[in-house]
This record gives structure tokens, C-alpha cells and sequence, in this order.
């Protein structure tokens, strides 16, 4: 079967290829970006901004509210958002509007993502002026960059929006220096629910540390789940670490979980339509063989590494209407000197044009 | 019988790695006690609230169909069946058959996000997401029952009845239908519900999903039973993760409920839901006329050591390399006590130190070690008694004017202890041992004993299999538990709501714990592993404030704390008649952690003000432990 992005658009020479775009006639871009304390929510606009006029650039913000601001930390991460929100207003770029995302609710449960589809859908003939729409992910948790890129990319096929684009500015060092706790419940990601009973094929994207995750969405999705094939990262940055990820949860998945070792799949860690292809193709060679002997199967998703990777789960997951299972972090914590990490970090954006004139033959 | 690696890994309530017939023959029915006949057919609501790992899902899944059917099918097989002994005299089974069958529904996310998706948030579509979910568990449970020839086959072509036009039934319960028509209707609809949560800001509302103004299924349900009486087993509602849905949509399930008696209706919920007020019942104790609540952790230690032994030999006799020790003794047996020496060389230096503090303490100048490669670890606990009761003596302020008219000091068992746990510290010998340690560490909770439990069963199936002796040495077993204790806490912060605040507190009461256990003269022997709160100052902390309040704080931190099972409570008395106190002590996994003594009984008061302080940041501990002081108490509840 064809898939959607078998010839896909993905560069990281970002300031080139945006430094041609904005050259053209008309040209003007709109980037959504989630502005929290991760410093990498402004690298897409300060490098758009370098290439482009002021006039030509539009900024729609999510400004992420937690329900833990007594807690030092959340204190702590808050007074980084509001200093990258100035900074950002501060570049006189045309604001939009900043939306108040509160990513949990009075209850604790995890809302960020409705909130933040409503918040775009409320600005979507706003955003049908704009030639160009640029979601930067790189500030943004799973369950809120999931959902908006899945709300985008429909009103695109609907031709709301003209061209699609992904930027993640993605930083090792950085999602090092950041240690997730008080996780909640697994659940799946909003507009990514398991739509009937069936039994499941899970492909959890695995990171380090990642045991008791691991352990929650599986506790969701037992009943039905038959089969788990975890994806590592390969070829990665350093190469050895596919080995140090199986090594830190040896435990929960050979013990726990008695993981087949030829059912680990690896993906390329830098291009997210190797993971897409690859889950893509799984899921339906599982659909094929299974759905005779068990009934209707299907394909869950866990996101629980690198953004491009979880990017690449993402469009496998728009493709073929896959639910998504994640635990997203009640609250981050920063590792001590994690702002000398943030200040002593090079990082080169990834362009993704994921719908548009490339793909219906216009340039 | 199918054997399993290590049993203790398994989780009850974990389906596709579990058959039923596994799972039937691990199950202690111990939580059947807690069940009466009434609980069937007495139209009050029964809520099961526990902390997690509590054995709730567990529980109910003992009365799903499938496992109900199993009972049935091996009732005549097994003369030692005592579960369905058990469900007999309940009036589950009769002789012909089934009599009731438990309808498993769990309350997940797609519940309650239909509150976001009604506007006016009056829980229509809650009420017919739940309908059609409790009428496919039923329709697919009398599938299981006419498969396994329980009741007559042939369902499709089967009417259901409609429910009489004065009850004004929503659309799907107000027309006769087909089994098979019904079951296919309910089916898509369920579907339907999973696209409009799947929507995006306006999308339609799929147009085979109806609102409905009440829940239908309960009564439809016991309508259809009067045309098939005899035949079908009646329905028990099994609601479970009740916590999993908004406040709101819990009040408006429970009222309909409390309204709908036509089936009995069983709640499981975690304890997280609770405010503080629930968890301690300030006012008192409230009985429900309406609602019977059954705890699942407020078992004492002795009756939940038994539980936990019934539950280790089930598991023993279900991990093939440790079938032989198919009794609780042959367990414990296997578990070693240390030795009862020492090598001198090992100890030589520590032991030394003591010597030369008792002499300083007026002790014999010729206190010496007796010769010998090895030392007796109990002249050493000796030892170590003396030191405490000579540092109690020595720090008394009024001596006496004729030292050999001075009364020894009196030492009394929570002292040996307190000995005990010294000596461990001092010379690096094992403390944490033997089953009653292992049971101790459970701390009334099931999956925490499995846990722990299970890295015991692994180094002796390890062994085992190496043909060599499945014994664990104290040091062993010490260290296993350490380990477990580790993991609980590095996971504390992870695992629970408020999980950051809840492992600020507890790092800074362990320290404050552990410095006043650790004083030499033991004040408060073996150590203290709690504080106590007033009931003035829990209604205190009930205050309205701001979200941003440190009472807040508290509060939610608590009642998580508690929920979760990392502090437990206990009411005691202490000095004037009527002077209650709620004492929350340590998860006993923590005391290990932070090498506390495992017993109850020592606590310290503290104030609202210090306990949000320890909540949000550390303090340093040499702040507290001075003032802290032995508090005589009176105990509510039998420990």
C-alpha cells in the first residue's frame, strides 16, 4: 500500500531553506511554539527571524500553566517560561496570541492537549491566511504536540492550511538535563483513543529509565495486548546507545514484561520516516496475519523517546488511525547547573514539510 | 497443571499473561470473608476502597464470568476448592448453576472525558456510554455461560423485552429487540462513542450515540430476568477504578446508583479520591444506611501475616523449582537466622569503642573481650544494652549522693531492640530477617509483599536450579530487602500523585526519625518511624485557602500519602480522656530504607507549620530532634 509519506521533505539546513522560502513573493509564516522553561522554544524563531523580515513572521503561543506552582521547582521552571515569553514578545515578531495552556486539570488528570487544539481551532481563519504554518515541537509534551499536529494536518488535507511544517530543535544534553516525575495514570492521547475492543500489537519507542512507563501503559493495555515489540533507537548518537537503553530496562522488559529478543526493532534515531515506515509496515503485516486467527488487531503507540522518533510514531499514528498509549509527567525537574547545559548547547533545528506544495506537485 | 518460573511475579489482576485457572488457584479467598449473603441481594451500594496493590481488581475479577464458569466446571474436580466452598455458602452458585455473575466495568478515560465533550455537563452521555457497556458485559457473558452449557444455547434469535413507556426509557431499552440485534447495536454505538472522543472541535456528534437522561441498563436488565427467571444468573455490577472519573461524575454514578436497586452494585476505588476528612473520620465514624464500604487495608498485622502466608504457599506450589517447600514452616525454615558469632577481627575496633565508653560511663576498667577466635553476638548485644542503659543513667541530672544505693537502670524489650538495631548499625550485621520481617515490610499490602517477595523466590529458584540449597542467609535477605526498599523509594517520586512533595516529606521525617532512634540512650526505644497530628489541627487544616496554600499543600499531600499507603494511620489516646491523635506512621519499606526500627509505637507530635515546611523543602534535622520526646500513648487499634 502507498504510503503517505514515502517521498517526504525533511532538511536540517533550517536557515537556508527557510532563508529561500521567505525570499519568495508573498511569503509569510506563522510558527506555533509551546513556551515553556525548555530554552529550545525560541531557536526556530531566532533563526527564522535571522533569515526573514519581522512583518514576514507570526507567532502563536502556548504558554503551558501547571497545577504545582507553590512547589520549587514548578517556581523554578516558571520563572523560565515567563522569561522566554518576554523574549519572545521582545523580538517585536506579530503576536498572535499566547494561549494559557494548564496541562492538567483541577484534578490532575493530563487536559493540555484539548486545551490546545481548542486554543488552535479558535485561531484556525487566522491561521488559514498564513502561507506557511510552522508547528515547533520542541517545547512541547507528547500530548499536546500529538493532537495539534493531528488537528493541523487534518484542517490541511481540508486545504485550511496551506503548508505544514514540523521543526524540532532536538538536544541530547538538553532532555538529559530534565528529569520527568509524578507520573499519573497511562492513557491514550487525545484524538489518538482506541476506538473498539481488539486485540494489540504494542510498539513502545523506548528511552532510558523509561521502567515504570513502561510498566503503567502496560498495566492499561493488558487485557488485549498480544504481542510487544519495543523500538530502540539505531543508528543512534552515541552508537552504543540502543545497548544502554536495553541495558537500564533489562529488568521491566526481559523480567516483567519476557520480551522476545527478536521482536526489538531499531529505527534511525535522526530521520522519523525510518520509525513511520517501519511501524507503518508492521502494523499492517500484524493486521494481516493476525486478524484471521484472533479477530481485529491494532497497533498501539508509546512515545516514550527522542521527539524525532516520537514525530515519526506520530505520523505512523495519523496514517493508519493508531491509538497512542502515554504517561505524560505531572511535573520536570531541571538537574542542577541544567541552565549552564541549556546556555552551552549548539543546537541545529530539523525542517519537516509535512503537507503542501510539495506533495501536490506545486512549487 | 501448568508450573510457573516464579509465581510471586505474577499480579492477579493481569489477564493475558494469567489463565483463569492459574489465577483461580493463586487466589487467597481470604477478602471473601469480608463478603455476606446480603452483599448479592440487599440493595445497598458496596464500595471496596484500598491503597494501590491492594487486591481490588483482583477481587473483582473473581466474579467475572469466565472465572466463575472455571469454578463451576472444577468444582467436582477438587475436594480442597475452598473458593467455591465459599461462593456456595454466599449463594453464588447453587446446585443447578450460576446464580449471579459480576458485570467488570472499568472506568477508564474514555468515561470520563465525556465530560469535556457535554456542554451543559449533566452526564447524559455517561449514563449511555455506561448502558451500553453494562449490557454487552452481560449479552457477552451469557455467550460464555451458553458456550460452557450453563443455560440453554440459541441466544440470538432470543427477544429482549422492551422496559415498560411510564419508566420513559431512552430509545435503545424502549423497543423489543433480538439478542443478537441488540448486542451489535450496543456494539457500534460503543464505537461511535470512541470517534466523537477522537473528534476535533466541531465535529459532529455521531448520530447513533442518544443521550440519556438516567442510567436504563440496571433496570432493562432485571426486566429481562422476569421472562427468563431460572435460566439466566442475575447481574452484579463490578464498577471498578471508580477514581478514575471527575468528582462530579462519581456523585452523579453514585446517586444514580443509590437509585437504581433492581441489581446489586459493587464500587472498587482507590483511596486517592478521598479528602482527608474520609480518610480520617473526623466526625466519626459514618455508617452508610445507604452505601456499605469495605477497606481492604485496614486489616491487623496478625490477620494479614495469615493472609500472606496462604498466600506464599499458593505461590510455592505453583513455581516449579520450589514445589518442595509446600508449607509456610518449610519457608520460614529456609530463611536463616545469622550465626551466633562473630570473627573477632571483624569487630575488634567497634567493639573497643563500646568498652571504652562504658568505662568512661563508670563502668570496670576491666571490661575485656574474652579470649577467642570468634565472639558470641549476644555478649555483644549484651554489650550494647549496657551502653544504652549506662548513657541513660549518665545524662540523668540529679545523681545519687551514694552510688551503690543507685537502682540499676530498668531495660524492658523495646530497649533490646533498640539494642538490637544498634548492634546491626555498629558492626554491619543483618537486622531485616526472617518472615515475620518479610511480613512486616508488606506493610498490609499485598503487590508490595509480591514485590518483595519475589526477589526472595528468584534467588532460590536461582539456586535451585543450580542444584545447591535454596537457604537465604540473614545477610541475604537483608539485603534483598534493602534492595526493595531502595526501589520503593527512588520510585516515590515517580509513582504517586504529589509524588514530589510526598518524597521531600518523607526525606526530611526519615532524617528527623533517624536522628532521634540513633541519640545513645535510645529515648525512645526501639525509634521512632511516625508523628502524630490532633484532630484540632486536621480540622484545622480543612480551612478554605487559595490554591497556592501551604494548607493546601498539606492536605492533598497527606491524603495522597495515605492513599498510596506511604503513611499509615492509627487513632491512639494520649494524656486527658478524650484526646485523640492521629499518628502516621512510615511505610515499612521507608524504615528499612532509612534503617528505622520495624515496629509501631514510637511517634512525635508536629505542628501544621513544620509539616508544610518539610513538605516543600529540607530541613536539616538537628532542628527537630532535640525537642522530641517520648510520648506515652494509648492505642485505639490493635496493632
Amino acid at each position: 500500500m502507498t504510503l503517505r509519506w514515502s517521498d517526504y521533505f525533511l532538511t536540517s539546513q533550517f536557515s537556508a531553506f527557510w532563508s529561500k522560502r521567505l525570499s519568495e513573493d508573498g511569503a509569510d509564516v506563522c510558527l506555533i511554539t509551546g513556551i515553556g522553561f525548555d530554552p529550545r522554544c525560541r531557536t526556530a524563531l531566532d533563526q527564522l527571524l535571522a533569515v526573514g523580515r519581522l512583518e514576514q513572521i507570526s507567532v502563536l503561543g502556548f504558554r503551558f500553566r501547571t497545577a504545582l506552582d507553590l512547589l520549587e521547582p514548578a517556581r523554578e521552571l516558571n520563572q523560565y517560561g515567563e522569561a522566554n515569553l518576554q523574549a519572545i514578545l521582545g523580538t517585536g515578531v506579530r503576536n498572535l496570541g499566547v494561549g494559557e495552556i494548564q496541562l492538567q486539570d483541577e484534578n490532575r488528570f493530563t487536559a493540555g492537549g484539548p486545551n490546545a487544539v481548542r486554543y488552535v481551532a479558535s485561531q484556525i481563519e487566522a491561521l488559514r491566511t498564513f502561507r506557511h504554518v510552522v508547528v515547533d515541537i520542541s517545547g512541547m509534551p507528547r500530548s499536546v504536540f500529538y493532537p495539534t499536529i493531528s488537528y493541523l494536518c487534518n484542517r490541511a488535507d481540508q486545504g485550511i492550511v496551506k503548508n505544514l511544517h514540523i521543526v524540532v530543535s532536538q538536544s541530547a544534553e538538553i532532555d538529559t538535563a530534565i528529569q520527568l516525575s509524578e507520573f499519573g495514570s497511562a492513557d491514550f492521547i487525545h484524538t489518538f483513543r482506541l476506538t473498539r475492543k481488539e486485540k494489540l500489537v504494542w510498539l513502545p519507542v523506548i528511552g532510558s529509565r523509561e521502567r515504570d512507563r513502561i510498566v503503567k501503559i502496560h498495566n492499561q493495555i493488558k487485557d488485549d495486548c498480544i504481542e510487544i515489540c519495543p523500538i530502540l533507537p539505531f543508528p543512534a548518537k552515541p552508537l552504543r546507545k540502543p545497548d544502554d537503553v536495553l541495558i537500564e530496562n533489562s529488568e521491566v522488559l526481559f523480567q516483567e514484561l519476557a520480551i522476545t529478543p527478536t521482536n526489538i526493532l531499531l529505527c534511525d534515531e535522526a530521520n522519523p520516516f525510518d520509525i513511520y515506515r517501519k511501524i507503518v509496515g508492521l502494523h499492517d503485516y500484524y493486521t494481516g496475519k493476525l486478524s484471521a486467527l484472533v479477530g481485529g488487531v491494532t497497533t498501539v503507540i508509546s512515545p516514550l523517546s527522542s521527539k524525532l522518533l516520537s514525530l515519526g510514531a506520530l505520523f505512523a499514528a495519523i496514517e493508519r488511525k493508531l491509538p497512542v498509549s502515554y504517561v505524560e509527567a505531572g511535573l520536570y525537574n531541571l538537574a542542577p547547573a541544567a541552565m549552564d547545559v541549556f546556555r552551552g548547547v549548539q543546537i541545529a533545528p530539523v525542517e519537516i514539510w509535512l503537507t503542501g506544495e510539495p506533495y501536490n506537485g506545486a512549487e | 497443571m501448568a508450573l510457573l518460573r516464579n509465581a510471586f511475579r505474577y499480579r492477579l489482576a493481569d489477564r493475558p499473561t494469567l489463565d483463569t485457572s492459574l489465577f483461580l488457584h493463586l487466589y487467597c479467598p481470604t477478602l471473601l470473608g469480608r463478603l455476606q449473603p446480603e452483599d448479592f441481594t440487599v440493595p445497598k451500594l458496596v464500595v471496596f476502597s484500598g491503597s494501590p496493590g491492594s487486591g481490588k481488581s483482583s477481587f473483582l475479577r473473581l466474579f467475572q464470568t469466565d472465572s466463575l464458569i472455571a469454578l463451576r466446571m472444577n468444582q467436582a474436580a477438587s475436594s480442597e476448592d475452598v473458593i467455591s466452598q465459599e461462593l456456595h455458602e454466599l449463594g453464588v452458585f447453587s446446585e443447578s448453576g450460576l446464580r449471579f455473575v459480576g458485570l467488570y466495568i472499568e472506568c477508564d478515560s474514555n468515561l470520563r472525558l465525556l465530560a469535556d465533550t457535554e456542554v451543559t455537563r449533566n452526564n447524559r452521555l455517561l449514563n449511555t456510554l455506561l448502558d451500553v457497556r453494562v449490557i454487552l458485559a452481560y449479552l457477552r457473558g451469557l455467550r460464555q455461560l451458553a458456550a460452557a452449557r450453563l443455560i440453554p444455547d440459541a441466544l440470538d434469535e432470543l427477544r429482549l423485552r422492551p422496559l415498560p413507556p411510564d419508566e420513559s426509557p431512552a430509545p435503545l431499552f424502549a423497543r423489543e429487540r433480538l439478542f443478537a440485534e441488540l448486542e451489535a447495536e450496543c456494539t457500534k454505538i460503543e464505537a461511535d462513542f470512541a470517534v466523537l472522543l477522537n473528534g476535533f472541535p466541531g465535529d459532529p456528534v455521531p448520530e447513533s450515540i442518544t443521550p440519556h437522561s438516567r442510567l436504563f441498563s440496571l433496570a432493562y436488565l432485571a426486566h429481562q430476568l422476569q421472562f427468563h427467571d431460572g435460566h439466566w444468573p442475575a447481574p452484579v455490577l463490578l464498577l471498578d477504578d471508580f477514581q478514575d472519573l471527575y468528582e462530579e461524575q462519581r456523585e452523579h454514578l453514585q446517586n444514580e446508583l443509590l437509585r437504581r436497586v433492581a441489581v446489586p452494585r459493587w464500587i472498587a476505588l482507590r483511596k486517592y479520591v478521598y479528602e482527608l476528612e474520609h480518610l480520617l473520620p473526623l466526625e466519626g465514624t459514618k455508617q452508610g444506611r445507604d452505601i456499605r464500604e469495605i477497606d481492604l487495608d485496614d486489616a491487623n498485622h496478625r490477620s494479614f501475616r495469615k493472609f500472606l502466608e496462604n498466600v506464599t504457599v499458593r505461590r510455592l506450589r505453583l513455581t516449579e523449582a520450589l514445589q518442595q517447600l509446600f508449607t509456610i514452616q518449610s519457608f520460614r525454615e529456609r530463611l536463616l537466622a545469622p550465626s551466633e558469632t562473630v570473627p573477632r577481627l571483624k569487630i575488634s575496633a567497634k567493639v573497643e569503642e563500646v568498652l571504652d565508653r562504658l568505662r568512661e560511663l563508670g563502668g570496670s576498667d576491666t571490661l575485656t573481650l574474652p579470649q577467642g577466635d570468634e565472639v558470641s553476638i549476644e555478649l555483644l548485644y549484651d554489650l550494647e544494652k549496657h551502653l544504652i542503659l549506662a548513657e541513660r543513667k549518665a545524662i540523668r541530672r540529679q545523681p545519687y549522693i551514694l552510688p551503690e544505693l543507685e537502682p540499676p537502670e530498668p531495660s524492658d524489650n523495646k530497649t533490646d531492640e533498640a539494642a538490637r538495631l544498634f548492634l546491626s548499625a555498629r558492626y554491619d550485621l543483618p537486622y531485616y530477617f526472617g518472615f515475620d520481617a518479610l511480613s512486616v515490610a508488606a506493610h498490609r499490602n499485598v503487590e508490595q509483599f509480591l514485590d518483595i517477595a519475589a526477589d526472595y523466590a528468584e534467588k532460590m529458584i536461582f539456586r535451585s536450579e543450580l542444584s545447591r540449597p535454596v537457604d537465604l542467609t540473614s545477610k541475604e535477605q537483608h539485603d534483598l530487602l534493602k534492595a526493595s526498599a531502595k526501589r520503593y523509594y527512588t520510585r516515590l517520586e515517580q509513582s504517586f500523585p504529589h509524588g514530589y512533595t510526598i518524597r521531600q516529606f518523607v526525606e526530611n521525617l526519615a532524617r528527623f526519625c533517624r536522628a532521634v532512634t540513633n541519640r545513645p540512650n535510645a529515648p525512645i526505644a526501639p525509634g521512632v518511624t511516625g508523628f502524630g497530628l490532633t484532630r484540632e489541627q486536621l480540622q484545622d487544616a480543612r480551612a478554605v485557602d487559595g490554591p497556592s496554600s501551604g494548607l493546601r499543600v498539606f492536605r492533598e499531600t497527606l491524603a495522597a500519602a495515605v492513599a498510596g499507603n506511604v503513611l499509615s494511620i492509627k487513632k491512639v489516646k494520649q494524656g486527658v480522656a478524650g484526646s485523640q491523635k492521629f499518628v502516621f506512621y512510615l511505610n515499612r519499606l521507608l524504615c528499612i530504607h532509612f534503617d528505622l526500627p520495624l515496629g509501631y509505637g514510637g511517634w512525635q507530635p508536629l505542628s501544621l507549620k513544620t509539616i508544610v515546611g518539610m513538605m516543600t523543602a529540607p530541613i536539616a534535622a538537628e532542628e527537630m530532634g532535640k525537642k522530641w520526646q517520648m510520648q506515652s500513648i494509648e492505642s485505639e487499634e490493635g496493632e
